[in-house]
Protein backbone atom coordinates (compact mmCIF):
# COMPACT_ATOMS: atom_id res chain seq x y z
CA UNK A 1 0.00 0.00 0.00
CA UNK A 2 1.03 3.24 -0.65
CA UNK A 3 1.64 6.54 1.50
CA UNK A 4 -1.44 8.10 -0.09
CA UNK A 5 -3.91 5.40 0.16
CA UNK A 6 -3.06 4.37 3.71
CA UNK A 7 -3.63 7.97 4.59
CA UNK A 8 -6.58 7.39 2.50
CA UNK A 9 -7.89 4.56 4.59
CA UNK A 10 -6.66 5.93 8.27
CA UNK A 11 -9.03 9.31 7.41
CA UNK A 12 -11.89 6.85 6.57
CA UNK A 13 -11.70 5.50 9.32
CA UNK A 14 -11.29 8.39 11.56
CA UNK A 15 -14.67 9.61 10.04
CA UNK A 16 -16.24 6.31 10.45
CA UNK A 17 -15.31 6.30 13.99
CA UNK A 18 -16.32 10.52 14.98
CA UNK A 19 -19.62 9.39 12.89
CA UNK A 20 -20.14 6.69 15.74
CA UNK A 21 -19.22 8.53 18.12
CA UNK A 22 -21.54 11.73 17.33
CA UNK A 23 -25.01 9.89 16.06
CA UNK A 24 -24.32 6.97 19.16
CA UNK A 25 -22.43 8.43 21.93
CA UNK A 26 -23.80 11.58 21.05
CA UNK A 27 -27.69 10.37 21.61
CA UNK A 28 -25.97 8.48 25.26
CA UNK A 29 -24.57 11.97 26.11
CA UNK A 30 -28.29 13.63 25.46
CA UNK A 31 -30.33 11.41 27.69
CA UNK A 32 -27.97 11.16 30.06
CA UNK A 33 -27.47 14.77 30.51
CA UNK A 34 -31.33 14.93 30.52
CA UNK A 35 -32.15 12.32 32.77
CA UNK A 36 -29.10 14.28 35.25
CA UNK A 37 -30.95 17.92 34.62
CA UNK A 38 -34.22 16.38 35.24
CA UNK A 39 -32.60 15.28 38.74
CA UNK A 40 -30.89 18.83 39.87
CA UNK A 41 -33.01 21.40 37.85
CA UNK A 42 -34.73 23.53 41.00
CA UNK A 43 -38.31 23.17 39.93
CA UNK A 44 -41.25 20.86 39.76
CA UNK A 45 -40.36 17.17 39.23
CA UNK A 46 -42.58 17.76 35.66
CA UNK A 47 -41.14 20.35 34.75
CA UNK A 48 -37.83 19.50 35.45
CA UNK A 49 -38.19 16.21 33.30
CA UNK A 50 -39.91 18.70 30.78
CA UNK A 51 -36.55 21.04 30.42
CA UNK A 52 -34.46 18.32 30.42
CA UNK A 53 -36.11 16.49 27.66
CA UNK A 54 -36.46 20.18 25.28
CA UNK A 55 -32.42 20.55 26.39
CA UNK A 56 -31.57 16.99 25.32
CA UNK A 57 -31.54 18.57 20.92
CA UNK A 58 -29.51 20.93 22.07
CA UNK A 59 -27.05 18.75 24.47
CA UNK A 60 -26.87 16.58 21.08
CA UNK A 61 -26.43 18.67 18.41
CA UNK A 62 -23.21 20.29 20.42
CA UNK A 63 -22.10 16.61 21.09
CA UNK A 64 -22.02 16.17 17.35
CA UNK A 65 -20.09 19.00 16.53
CA UNK A 66 -17.72 18.05 19.34
CA UNK A 67 -17.35 14.54 17.75
CA UNK A 68 -16.39 16.25 14.42
CA UNK A 69 -14.64 19.03 15.41
CA UNK A 70 -11.85 17.08 18.38
CA UNK A 71 -8.33 17.08 17.05
CA UNK A 72 -8.36 13.40 16.92
CA UNK A 73 -11.09 10.39 16.54
CA UNK A 74 -9.80 9.18 20.21
CA UNK A 75 -10.14 12.78 21.79
CA UNK A 76 -13.66 12.78 20.39
CA UNK A 77 -14.87 10.01 21.89
CA UNK A 78 -12.93 10.68 25.35
CA UNK A 79 -15.03 14.41 25.15
CA UNK A 80 -17.99 12.83 25.02
CA UNK A 81 -17.15 9.56 27.76
CA UNK A 82 -16.28 12.23 30.42
CA UNK A 83 -19.93 14.34 30.48
CA UNK A 84 -21.74 10.79 30.11
CA UNK A 85 -19.63 9.65 33.38
CA UNK A 86 -19.99 12.90 34.80
CA UNK A 87 -24.25 13.09 34.51
CA UNK A 88 -24.20 9.39 35.70
CA UNK A 89 -22.39 10.11 38.75
CA UNK A 90 -24.45 13.43 39.33
CA UNK A 91 -27.86 11.01 38.71
CA UNK A 92 -25.90 8.62 41.41
CA UNK A 93 -25.48 11.63 43.69
CA UNK A 94 -28.82 12.71 43.60
CA UNK A 95 -30.23 9.31 43.96
CA UNK A 96 -28.26 8.79 46.68
CA UNK A 97 -29.01 11.75 48.40
CA UNK A 98 -32.77 11.30 48.38
CA UNK A 99 -32.38 7.99 49.58
CA UNK B 1 -10.27 17.11 12.17
CA UNK B 2 -7.59 18.20 10.61
CA UNK B 3 -7.47 21.81 8.96
CA UNK B 4 -8.77 23.79 12.03
CA UNK B 5 -11.96 24.18 13.20
CA UNK B 6 -13.83 26.01 10.71
CA UNK B 7 -12.67 23.70 8.03
CA UNK B 8 -14.02 20.74 9.65
CA UNK B 9 -17.28 22.51 10.56
CA UNK B 10 -17.35 23.27 6.84
CA UNK B 11 -16.89 19.40 6.06
CA UNK B 12 -19.58 18.34 8.67
CA UNK B 13 -21.90 20.73 6.99
CA UNK B 14 -21.91 19.83 3.30
CA UNK B 15 -22.18 16.34 4.63
CA UNK B 16 -25.03 16.73 7.09
CA UNK B 17 -26.58 18.61 4.62
CA UNK B 18 -25.69 16.21 1.68
CA UNK B 19 -26.42 12.98 2.66
CA UNK B 20 -29.99 13.27 3.91
CA UNK B 21 -31.17 15.82 1.89
CA UNK B 22 -33.48 14.44 -0.39
CA UNK B 23 -35.77 13.31 2.28
CA UNK B 24 -35.57 16.55 4.38
CA UNK B 25 -36.45 18.07 1.11
CA UNK B 26 -40.05 16.04 0.93
CA UNK B 27 -40.70 16.39 4.15
CA UNK B 28 -40.76 20.26 3.38
CA UNK B 29 -42.30 19.82 0.61
CA UNK B 30 -45.15 17.87 1.60
CA UNK B 31 -44.87 19.59 5.12
CA UNK B 32 -45.70 22.90 3.25
CA UNK B 33 -48.76 21.44 1.49
CA UNK B 34 -49.56 20.34 5.10
CA UNK B 35 -50.13 23.82 5.31
CA UNK B 36 -52.88 23.85 3.26
CA UNK B 37 -54.48 20.65 4.42
CA UNK B 38 -58.38 22.14 5.22
CA UNK B 39 -57.66 23.88 1.85
CA UNK B 40 -57.30 21.14 -0.38
CA UNK B 41 -59.30 19.03 1.62
CA UNK B 42 -62.00 21.52 0.59
CA UNK B 43 -60.76 21.54 -2.68
CA UNK B 44 -61.20 18.27 -3.51
CA UNK B 45 -64.66 17.79 -2.28
CA UNK B 46 -66.57 20.61 -4.41
CA UNK B 47 -69.54 18.91 -3.33
CA UNK B 48 -69.27 20.76 0.10
CA UNK B 49 -71.90 23.49 0.87
CA UNK B 50 -70.00 26.83 1.35
CA UNK B 51 -69.26 27.28 4.97
CA UNK B 52 -71.08 30.00 7.04
CA UNK B 53 -69.69 31.63 9.46
CA UNK B 54 -72.49 33.64 10.60
CA UNK B 55 -73.40 31.41 13.14
CA UNK B 56 -72.54 31.40 16.83
CA UNK B 57 -70.47 28.94 18.69
CA UNK B 58 -72.89 28.38 21.53
CA UNK B 59 -75.57 27.93 19.02
CA UNK B 60 -72.59 25.64 16.86
CA UNK B 61 -72.24 23.67 19.97
CA UNK B 62 -76.06 23.15 20.70
CA UNK B 63 -76.47 21.66 17.40
CA UNK B 64 -73.31 19.33 17.89
CA UNK B 65 -74.34 17.86 21.47
CA UNK B 66 -78.14 17.30 19.52
CA UNK B 67 -76.69 15.57 16.88
CA UNK B 68 -74.20 13.29 19.32
CA UNK B 69 -77.27 12.72 21.50
CA UNK B 70 -79.01 11.12 18.34
CA UNK B 71 -76.11 9.00 16.99
CA UNK B 72 -74.25 8.07 19.72
CA UNK B 73 -75.88 8.48 23.08
CA UNK B 74 -74.21 5.67 25.12
CA UNK B 75 -70.46 6.94 23.75
CA UNK B 76 -67.87 7.47 26.62
CA UNK B 77 -66.53 9.98 25.36
CA UNK B 78 -67.54 12.95 22.95
CA UNK B 79 -65.41 15.71 21.61
CA UNK B 80 -66.58 18.61 19.54
CA UNK B 81 -64.93 21.32 17.88
CA UNK B 82 -67.29 24.26 17.25
CA UNK B 83 -66.60 26.05 14.24
CA UNK B 84 -63.53 28.52 14.67
CA UNK B 85 -62.11 29.71 11.63
CA UNK B 86 -59.49 28.41 8.76
CA UNK B 87 -58.54 25.40 10.33
CA UNK B 88 -62.06 24.19 11.45
CA UNK B 89 -64.60 25.92 8.93
CA UNK B 90 -67.08 23.55 9.96
CA UNK B 91 -68.96 22.02 13.02
CA UNK B 92 -66.13 18.34 14.04
CA UNK B 93 -67.47 15.29 16.06
CA UNK B 94 -66.07 12.34 17.66
CA UNK B 95 -66.86 9.73 19.67
CA UNK B 96 -65.61 6.86 21.03
CA UNK B 97 -65.98 3.80 23.72
CA UNK B 98 -69.45 3.16 22.30
CA UNK B 99 -70.54 -0.14 24.45
CA UNK B 100 -72.22 -3.13 22.00
CA UNK B 101 -70.83 -4.70 19.15
CA UNK B 102 -71.02 -2.40 16.16
CA UNK B 103 -68.54 0.31 15.64
CA UNK B 104 -67.15 1.82 18.80
CA UNK B 105 -66.25 5.28 17.71
CA UNK B 106 -67.03 7.60 14.77
CA UNK B 107 -67.14 10.98 13.70
CA UNK B 108 -69.63 13.72 11.55
CA UNK B 109 -68.62 16.90 10.39
CA UNK B 110 -72.12 18.98 10.38
CA UNK B 111 -73.35 22.13 8.34
CA UNK B 112 -73.01 25.36 10.70
CA UNK B 113 -76.62 26.47 10.21
CA UNK B 114 -78.36 23.24 9.72
CA UNK B 115 -76.72 20.83 11.72
CA UNK B 116 -77.14 17.94 9.46
CA UNK B 117 -73.96 15.88 8.66
CA UNK B 118 -72.33 16.97 5.53
CA UNK B 119 -72.43 14.48 2.92
CA UNK B 120 -69.28 14.77 0.74
CA UNK B 121 -66.67 11.65 -0.83
CA UNK B 122 -64.03 10.50 1.36
CA UNK B 123 -60.75 12.26 0.34
CA UNK B 124 -57.28 11.98 1.61
CA UNK B 125 -56.23 15.41 0.45
CA UNK B 126 -54.72 17.82 2.63
CA UNK B 127 -54.46 15.01 5.40
CA UNK B 128 -52.63 13.00 3.37
CA UNK B 129 -50.26 15.09 2.14
CA UNK B 130 -50.06 16.06 5.80
CA UNK B 131 -49.13 13.21 6.92
CA UNK B 132 -46.89 12.31 4.64
CA UNK B 133 -44.09 14.56 6.47
CA UNK B 134 -44.03 12.25 9.10
CA UNK B 135 -45.46 9.49 8.69
CA UNK B 136 -43.45 8.93 5.46
CA UNK B 137 -46.52 6.67 3.93
CA UNK B 138 -46.08 2.62 3.56
CA UNK B 139 -43.51 2.96 6.16
CA UNK B 140 -44.13 1.19 9.66
CA UNK B 141 -45.13 4.70 11.45
CA UNK B 142 -42.86 3.81 14.40
CA UNK B 143 -39.60 3.58 12.00
CA UNK B 144 -41.27 6.75 10.07
CA UNK B 145 -40.60 8.32 13.18
CA UNK B 146 -36.88 7.62 13.99
CA UNK B 147 -36.05 7.80 10.22
CA UNK B 148 -37.40 11.55 10.63
CA UNK B 149 -35.85 11.92 13.69
CA UNK B 150 -32.28 11.21 12.40
CA UNK B 151 -33.03 13.45 9.35
CA UNK B 152 -34.34 16.30 11.57
CA UNK B 153 -30.84 15.83 13.58
CA UNK B 154 -28.81 16.22 10.30
CA UNK B 155 -31.05 18.90 9.42
CA UNK B 156 -30.12 21.16 12.85
CA UNK B 157 -26.28 19.71 12.39
CA UNK B 158 -26.50 21.47 9.11
CA UNK B 159 -28.05 24.58 10.55
CA UNK B 160 -25.16 24.71 13.63
CA UNK B 161 -22.25 24.27 11.18
CA UNK B 162 -23.97 26.08 8.88
CA UNK B 163 -23.93 29.47 11.13
CA UNK B 164 -20.68 28.60 12.88
CA UNK B 165 -18.38 28.51 9.32
CA UNK B 166 -19.80 31.67 8.63
CA UNK B 167 -17.25 35.20 9.51
CA UNK B 168 -19.30 37.40 8.13
CA UNK B 169 -22.93 36.00 8.69
CA UNK B 170 -24.23 39.57 8.22
CA UNK B 171 -22.85 41.38 5.45
CA UNK B 172 -22.63 37.96 3.55
CA UNK B 173 -26.50 38.65 3.87
CA UNK B 174 -25.89 41.74 1.46
CA UNK B 175 -23.87 39.79 -0.98
CA UNK B 176 -24.70 38.72 -4.27
CA UNK B 177 -22.37 38.12 -6.88
CA UNK B 178 -24.20 37.31 -10.44
CA UNK B 179 -22.87 35.49 -12.94
CA UNK B 180 -19.78 34.29 -11.17
CA UNK B 181 -20.85 30.94 -11.45
CA UNK B 182 -20.55 28.86 -8.35
CA UNK B 183 -19.82 31.72 -6.54
CA UNK B 184 -23.05 32.82 -7.09
CA UNK B 185 -24.46 29.82 -5.90
CA UNK B 186 -23.25 30.36 -2.84
CA UNK B 187 -23.90 33.67 -2.40
CA UNK B 188 -27.74 32.83 -3.14
CA UNK B 189 -27.17 29.90 -0.74
CA UNK B 190 -26.27 32.35 2.05
CA UNK B 191 -28.74 34.70 1.33
CA UNK B 192 -31.77 32.29 1.78
CA UNK B 193 -30.86 30.33 4.29
CA UNK B 194 -29.58 33.55 6.49
CA UNK B 195 -33.13 35.08 5.63
CA UNK B 196 -34.91 32.36 7.14
CA UNK B 197 -32.79 31.29 9.57
CA UNK B 198 -34.77 31.33 12.14
CA UNK B 199 -37.85 29.93 10.95
CA UNK B 200 -35.03 26.91 10.18
CA UNK B 201 -34.14 26.72 13.53
CA UNK B 202 -37.50 26.71 14.97
CA UNK B 203 -38.91 24.06 12.40
CA UNK B 204 -36.50 21.97 13.09
CA UNK B 205 -36.14 22.20 17.22
CA UNK B 206 -39.78 21.65 17.23
CA UNK B 207 -40.61 19.00 14.77
CA UNK B 208 -37.17 17.02 17.16
CA UNK B 209 -40.06 18.01 20.52
CA UNK B 210 -42.96 16.84 18.71
CA UNK B 211 -41.67 13.25 19.30
CA UNK B 212 -39.34 14.21 22.07
CA UNK B 213 -41.39 11.43 24.06
CA UNK B 214 -40.68 8.76 21.54
CA UNK B 215 -36.55 9.67 21.24
CA UNK B 216 -36.05 10.56 24.32
CA UNK B 217 -38.50 8.68 26.04
CA UNK B 218 -35.49 7.51 28.49
CA UNK B 219 -35.71 10.81 30.62
CA UNK B 220 -39.02 10.19 31.42
CA UNK B 221 -38.93 6.50 32.38
CA UNK B 222 -35.45 7.16 34.03
CA UNK B 223 -37.15 9.39 36.90
CA UNK B 224 -41.20 8.26 36.65
CA UNK B 225 -40.88 4.73 35.21
CA UNK B 226 -41.26 2.69 31.93
CA UNK B 227 -45.08 1.14 32.54
CA UNK B 228 -48.12 3.15 30.56
CA UNK B 229 -49.11 4.18 33.94
CA UNK B 230 -46.36 6.04 35.03
CA UNK B 231 -46.14 7.78 31.74
CA UNK B 232 -49.36 9.12 31.90
CA UNK B 233 -48.86 10.31 35.35
CA UNK B 234 -46.13 12.49 33.87
CA UNK B 235 -48.16 14.05 31.41
CA UNK B 236 -51.10 14.61 33.23
CA UNK B 237 -48.26 16.53 35.72
CA UNK B 238 -46.83 18.33 32.72
CA UNK B 239 -49.56 19.46 30.80
CA UNK B 240 -51.74 19.89 33.57
CA UNK B 241 -54.47 17.74 32.87
CA UNK B 242 -57.33 18.01 34.91
CA UNK B 243 -58.62 14.79 36.72
CA UNK B 244 -61.52 12.81 36.27
CA UNK B 245 -62.64 11.56 39.18
CA UNK B 246 -64.30 8.35 40.44
CA UNK B 247 -67.95 7.52 39.09
CA UNK B 248 -70.22 7.79 42.02
CA UNK B 249 -72.68 5.28 41.21
CA UNK B 250 -75.72 7.40 40.93
CA UNK B 251 -76.95 8.19 37.77
CA UNK B 252 -76.47 11.77 37.45
CA UNK B 253 -78.54 14.44 35.59
CA UNK B 254 -76.09 15.71 32.67
CA UNK B 255 -74.50 19.07 33.63
CA UNK B 256 -76.00 22.10 32.23
CA UNK B 257 -73.85 22.54 29.14
CA UNK B 258 -75.18 25.59 27.64
CA UNK B 259 -74.25 27.72 31.05
CA UNK B 260 -70.89 25.84 30.91
CA UNK B 261 -70.67 27.77 27.26
CA UNK B 262 -71.92 30.78 28.18
CA UNK B 263 -69.49 30.70 31.28
CA UNK B 264 -66.69 30.18 29.46
CA UNK B 265 -67.40 32.84 26.43
CA UNK B 266 -67.77 35.43 29.47
CA UNK B 267 -64.30 34.27 30.60
CA UNK B 268 -62.33 33.99 27.19
CA UNK B 269 -64.05 36.19 25.19
CA UNK B 270 -66.77 34.86 22.43
CA UNK B 271 -65.67 32.27 19.89
CA UNK B 272 -62.49 31.28 21.53
CA UNK B 273 -63.63 27.84 22.39
CA UNK B 274 -61.86 25.23 20.13
CA UNK B 275 -62.69 22.00 22.22
CA UNK B 276 -65.22 20.94 24.15
CA UNK B 277 -64.99 17.34 25.73
CA UNK B 278 -67.68 15.11 27.90
CA UNK B 279 -66.31 12.15 29.39
CA UNK B 280 -68.73 9.47 31.41
CA UNK B 281 -67.51 7.23 33.72
CA UNK B 282 -69.78 4.34 34.57
CA UNK B 283 -72.90 6.00 32.48
CA UNK B 284 -73.62 7.17 35.33
CA UNK B 285 -71.69 10.30 36.68
CA UNK B 286 -70.95 13.22 33.71
CA UNK B 287 -68.50 15.82 34.05
CA UNK B 288 -67.77 18.51 31.49
CA UNK B 289 -64.23 20.27 31.38
CA UNK B 290 -63.24 22.67 29.83
CA UNK B 291 -59.65 23.28 27.60
CA UNK B 292 -58.29 26.56 26.82
CA UNK B 293 -56.49 25.00 24.02
CA UNK B 294 -55.90 21.92 21.69
CA UNK B 295 -52.73 20.06 20.96
CA UNK B 296 -52.29 18.85 17.54
CA UNK B 297 -54.66 18.81 14.70
CA UNK B 298 -57.64 17.43 13.40
CA UNK B 299 -56.81 13.81 12.46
Amino acid sequence: MSNNETNESLRAASIASRAVAAGGGGFVLANAAGVALAAVLPMPHADAVMAGILLTFAIYVAAIVWAFAARSASRAWLGLAVPIVLSFVLIAAVDWGAG
Amino acid sequence: MEGGFRKSMAWLHTWSGLVVGWVLFFMFLTGTFGYFDTEIDRWMRPEVPLERTSVSQQAAIELGIGRLQEVAPDAAQWTLYPPSGRDVPNINLYWSGVPGLGPQSGSEVLDNETGKPIDARDTGGGQALYQLHYLLRYLPSTLAYWIVGACSMLMLTAIVTGVVVHKRIFRDFFTFRPSRGRRSWLDFHNMLAVLALPFHLMITYSGLVFFAFTYMALVVSATYGSEAADRSRFFDEAFRNPEVGEASGVRAPAAPLVRIVAETEALWGDGQIRAIQIRRRERSASRAHRSSYWFGRRQ
